[in-house]
C-alpha cells in the first residue's frame, strides 16, 4: 500500500518545499497542496512535482538499494494497481522519478517517498486541467447525394476537430423511415477506419449483406432497401480528441436507390478541355456518383500540379492548374483503386456474376485517358 | 576420394550450414524503432515479435531476447486493462488493448497498447511475465528491422488513406499480413520474407472471395492462422464478410490472385476475431472467438475433405459448435499445448485476462 491507513498529522505547508500549481512547459499541473507525512517524518523532506518530474527534496541522495529506487520511492494512480513506469536518477541531488508518459487530465497521482531508517512522506497531485476547446461537430457525410445505391459500400464522416478513437460504434446508428435501428448495419471493426489526423470515419456496410448470395445476405437481407429512406444518427457523446462530446448529434438523411452493379466506364464521362494560355480547369462529368475519398488523389496529370474540387453529390472532378495550360496533348493517369459508391471499379463490378459476365480480374493498376487543350 | 571433390563437398556442406543457420536477427541493427501504432503481434523464431504498425505501414521485428524456456505456467489477471492503464499513467477508459502473443518458449505475454485514443495516441509493447509482472518492452534501444509495407495507390498524395493492419502471422520464413484500407474495399494480402531484405517491401496477393460457385468479389481477410493439412502448409482465413476458407501457403507469392475455398458459414451479424488451431487427445480443432457468436470450436480433421460450399443453405462445411461458457471474448491467442489465452469482458466495466483449459 502506499497511502497511510490513518496518517497521524497532515498540514499544509508553506515556502519552497510548497506543491503549487505549475503553469511552466507543456504540464500545467495543478498540485493538490496536501502532503501526508508519515509519522515523525523530517519535516524538510518533502515531494515535488517540477516540471513533469517527481522530486524528493530535503533528503540526501544515498547510494541506490539493491532493490532499485523503486522500493523506496514509487507514483501510483492509486491502491492495487502498479506504479508508474518510468525513470530513477539523482537531480542536483534530488532523487527524481521521471514517469515514462506525461501526466493525464484528471488522473490523481500518489506519490511516495520510504527511505530506509527514517519515516517517510506521501504526496498527491492531480494532472493537467482538460483542454479548453470549441466542441467539435459533423462537417459533412459522403456521398452526400440525397439518393445513393441499396448496395451503397461505405460512408465517410468528416468532422470538424480530430477525434477519439474507440467505442465509436454505440454511438453510430443507422434509423430507417419507420424509426427503426437497424441491426448491425456496418463492420464493427476493433481497429476503426480512420485518417491520420483522426478527422475522417469510414464505416463499411456489411459486405456480406451487399453481397449476393452470400449466407448473411440470404439471412438477414440487405442493410439498405431500394425506394426507403434513412437517417445516419451520430450522438452528441461521439468524443472529440480531448474527450468532449460534440457540439450536437448528427442526423443525415437519404433514400436508398436502385443498386449500381455495373463496372464503371471512363468511356461514359464528358472531359471539357480547357482553353491554352488559361488556367481554366479541366472538368471530367462522371455517369455516377463516385468515392469522395478516392476522388481526391487517384486522378493524376504528369507534370502538371493543380488543386481538385468535387462537384455536386461527387460527380464531377475538377482540376485547376498552378500553371496556364499549354496548347499539348495531356494524359489523365487514373488508378485502377477508383471505386463508385457501391464499390464497382472501372472494368469490374463489385461482385462478379461469373456466369453471365465472367470478367477479367483486374491487372493494370493505372489506365491513361488522353485529352487534348486548344 | 581425390581432394578436390573432398572441398567442394565441404563446402558444399558449409554453404548449406550457412543457409539453414541463418540466425533470424540476419539485417537487424542497434537503435529506435520507431513504432507509430502498436498492432497485431506474432511471434517468430528466435524470440522474435513482429508488429504491425498501421500508422507506420510496416511490420518491425524486434529481438526481445527472451528466449529462456519455460516449465507450465498459468495467467490469470484480473483487471488488466486498469493495471496496465495505471502503469502508463492514466485511466481505462484511455488506453486500447490491441493485440496479444504468447512467446511460445518463455511463455511470457506480449500485449500491444494504444496510451491514449486520439491521433497522437502512444504506442506501448508490454511483457506480462509468468510471475505476472508487466514491464514495458522499450523500443528506443532494441535490435530490430522493419519492413515498409508497399504505397497502396499509385498516388503519393494520399494523405488520409490508412491500411488498417487486421493480422500478423510467421509461417515458413515469411510473414503474412492481412488488413483493410480506410478508402478502398478490395485490399491484398502482403507477403513478406523474414530476415527482411533490406529494399524487400512485400509482395500483394489479391484475394478475391468465390461465392457459392457464381459470384466473386476481391475482399479482404480480416483474420487466419497456420494450419498444416496432410503436411501441407496452409492459412484458414476469414473474411471480412465470415466466410472461413482454406488457403494453401504455397499460393501465396508476390502478384498471385487467389480465391479461398470456402469450409464454413459462421452466420450472419458476426465478425471473426481471432483463431487458434490446437489438437485434443489426437484430434486436431480450431477455435474461433467472434464479436457475436462468441467462441466456436471448429472441427478440423480432413480439411483436405470437404468440397467448397456451393450454396448458403450447404449443410457440407465444416462440423462447429459454440462454447458457451466462454463469454464475451475479446482476444484469443495461442498459450501452450493445453491452454488457450483469453481477455474477456469481465461485466464490470473491465478486461481479464487468463489462460483457460483448451475445450
Amino acid at each position: 500500500m502506499i497511502l497511510p491507513t490513518a496518517p497521524s498529522r497532515s498540514r499544509l505547508r508553506t515556502g519552497a518545499s510548497e506543491p503549487r500549481a505549475l503553469a511552466s512547459g507543456l504540464l500545467k499541473l495543478a498540485l493538490a497542496a496536501l502532503l501526508l507525512p508519515f509519522a515523525g517524518a523530517a519535516a524538510s523532506v518533502s515531494i515535488q512535482l517540477d516540471n513533469g518530474a517527481f522530486k524528493v527534496v530535503g533528503w540526501p541522495a544515498t547510494p541506490e538499494p539493491a532493490a532499485g529506487w523503486a522500493s523506496i520511492f514509487s507514483v501510483s494512480t492509486g491502491p492495487d494497481v502498479p506504479a508508474l513506469f518510468g525513470s530513477y536518477s539523482i537531480e542536483n541531488g534530488a532523487l527524481t522519478f521521471r514517469p515514462r508518459f506525461s501526466l493525464a487530465a484528471g488522473v490523481t497521482y500518489h506519490a511516495a517517498f520510504r527511505p530506509p531508517g527514517i519515516a517517510g512522506v506521501e504526496a498527491v497531485f492531480h494532472g493537467p486541467e482538460p483542454v479548453a476547446a470549441p466542441p467539435a461537430h459533423v462537417v459533412a457525410m459522403y456521398p452526400s447525394a440525397a439518393v445513393i445505391p441499396s448496395n451503397q459500400l461505405k460512408l465517410y464522416i468528416v468532422f470538424s476537430a480530430p477525434m477519439q478513437s474507440g467505442d465509436v460504434w454505440p454511438k453510430i446508428h443507422l434509423i430507417d423511415q419507420d424509426g427503426k435501428p437497424s441491426v448491425l448495419p456496418f463492420v464493427e471493426l476493433d481497429q476503426e477506419l480512420w485518417n491520420r489526423d483522426h478527422t475522417r470515419l469510414t464505416l463499411l456496410f456489411d459486405p456480406g449483406r451487399i453481397k449476393r448470395g452470400v449466407k448473411p445476405n440470404v439471412d438477414m437481407g440487405p442493410v439498405l432497401e431500394e425506394g426507403r429512406r434513412y437517417t445516419l444518427v451520430i450522438d452528441r457523446e461521439f468524443k472529440d480528441g480531448h474527450g468532449a462530446p460534440l457540439e450536437a448529434a448528427f442526423r443525415h438523411e437519404f433514400t436508398a436507390g436502385p443498386a449500381e452493379r455495373r463496372g464503371i466506364d471512363p468511356k461514359n464521362w464528358k472531359i471539357t478541355s480547357p482553353a491554352a494560355a488559361t488556367v481554366n480547369p479541366l472538368v471530367i462529368d462522371f455517369d455516377r456518383p463516385l468515392d469522395y475519398a478516392l476522388l481526391q488523389d487517384v486522378f493524376h496529370i504528369p507534370e502538371v500540379e493543380g488543386v481538385v474540387s468535387l462537384g455536386p453529390g461527387e460527380t464531377q472532378w475538377r482540376f485547376q492548374p498552378a500553371q496556364r495550360w499549354k496548347a499539348a496533348e495531356y494524359s489523365l493517369i487514373i488508378d485502377m483503386a477508383l471505386e463508385d459508391l457501391a464499390g464497382n471499379r472501372i472494368g469490374r463490378p463489385f461482385d462478379v456474376d461469373t456466369l453471365v459476365s465472367p470478367a477479367e480480374r483486374i491487372t493494370q493498376s493505372t489506365i491513361s485517358l488522353p485529352f487534348r487543350v486548344k | 576420394m581425390k581432394l578436390s571433390r573432398l572441398l567442394t563437398l565441404v563446402l558444399f556442406i558449409s554453404m548449406c550450414t550457412l543457409i539453414v543457420a541463418a540466425p533470424a536477427t540476419t539485417g537487424m541493427t542497434m537503435g529506435k524503432a520507431d513504432v507509430k501504432s502498436a498492432g497485431p503481434l506474432a511471434f517468430g523464431p528466435d524470440g522474435i515479435l513482429f508488429v504491425g504498425d498501421s500508422m507506420g505501414a510496416q511490420i518491425v521485428a524486434i529481438d526481445t531476447g527472451d528466449t529462456k524456456a519455460a516449465s507450465a505456467a498459468s495467467v490469470n489477471v484480473q483487471g488488466i486493462d486498469a493495471k496496465i492503464a495505471a502503469a502508463l499513467g492514466t485511466t481505462a477508459d484511455q488506453i486500447s488493448i490491441r493485440d496479444l502473443a504468447t512467446n511460445p518458449v518463455s511463455k511470457n505475454v506480449y500485449i500491444s497498447v494504444s496510451r491514449g485514443k486520439s491521433a497522437d495516441a502512444a504506442a506501448v509493447i508490454l511483457k506480462l511475465d509468468t510471475a505476472g509482472k508487466l514491464s514495458e518492452v522499450k523500443l528506443d534501444n532494441v535490435k530490430y528491422s522493419a519492413a515498409k509495407l508497399p504505397n497502396p495507390t499509385a498516388s503519393t498524395k494520399a494523405t488520409d488513406r490508412t491500411d488498417t493492419i487486421t493480422e500478423v502471422r510467421y509461417v515458413d520464413g515469411k510473414i503474412l499480413v492481412a488488413g483493410l484500407s480506410n478508402e478502398e474495399f478490395s485490399s491484398n494480402m502482403k507477403v513478406i520474407a523474414f530476415p527482411f531484405a533490406s529494399v524487400d517491401k512485400g509482395a500483394s496477393i489479391e484475394m478475391y472471395h468465390g461465392s457459392h460457385g457464381r459470384f466473386e468479389t476481391n475482399s479482404p481477410i480480416r483474420t487466419f492462422v497456420p494450419y498444416t493439412i496432410n503436411n501441407q502448409q496452409f492459412i484458414l482465413a476469414a473474411y471480412t464478410c465470415t466466410p472461413l476458407v482454406k488457403i494453401p501457403v504455397s499460393d501465396l507469392k508476390g502478384g498471385a490472385k487467389i480465391q479461398g475455398t470456402t469450409i464454413a458459414e459462421m452466420g450472419a451479424g458476426n465478425r471473426p476475431l481471432d483463431m487458434v488451431s490446437y489438437n485434443k487427445d489426437g484430434h486436431p480443432y480450431i477455435l474461433m472467438a467472434n464479436s457475436a457468436h462468441g467462441v466456436t470450436k471448429v472441427d478440423a480433421a480432413h480439411l483436405e475433405s470437404y468440397k467448397a460450399i456451393t450454396a448458403p443453405t450447404d449443410v457440407t462445411g465444416v462440423p462447429f459448435k459454440t462454447i458457451d461458457d466462454w463469454k464475451n471474448v475479446k482476444h484469443l491467442q495461442a498459450y501452450d499445448d493445453k491452454q488457450a489465452l483469453v481477455l474477456s469482458d469481465n461485466g464490470n466495466s473491465g478486461l481479464d485476462l487468463r489462460t483457460v483449459a483448451l475445450p
